[in-house]
């Protein structure tokens, strides 16, 4: 697993 | 007579408990094999990372131990998973879909 900024879309 | 509506904004900090609120919760959408974060006013998709993150929202780590669990998990960096996991936390606080 890589980490990266979390994203969460509508 | 005026009503006081205002709430005092939730500050993320590393000792903070984040949880949801008890009008939202994580949903498995099986018609697109992914979660939804589910709320009466909006709906959500958190991709992988995000998903780990509401996943330890429980009530009972703290964010400061989230951010471990993270690093651990992942094998990064733990000051760029904490400025990362507190930004995040912090922009869905804002927002009503993650409390304390």
């Amino acid at each position: 697993k890589v980490w990266s900024k979390p994203a969460m879309c509508q | 007579m005026a009503i006081n509506t205002t709430r005092k904004r939730l500050v993320v900090s590393e000792g903070t408990r984040p949880r949801l609120p008890s009008h939202v919760r994580l949903h498995h959408d099986p018609v697109r094999g992914a979660w939804a974060l589910l709320s009466p006013e909006k709906v959500m998709w958190p991709d992988e990372i995000s998903l780990d993150i509401l996943r330890r929202c429980d009530g009972a780590a703290t964010a400061a131990e989230i951010v471990t669990a993270l690093a651990g998990e992942y094998d990064a960096d733990p000051a760029m998973v904490r400025d990362d996991v507190m930004e995040f936390l912090q922009t869905w606080a804002d927002r009503r879909l993650v409390t304390a």
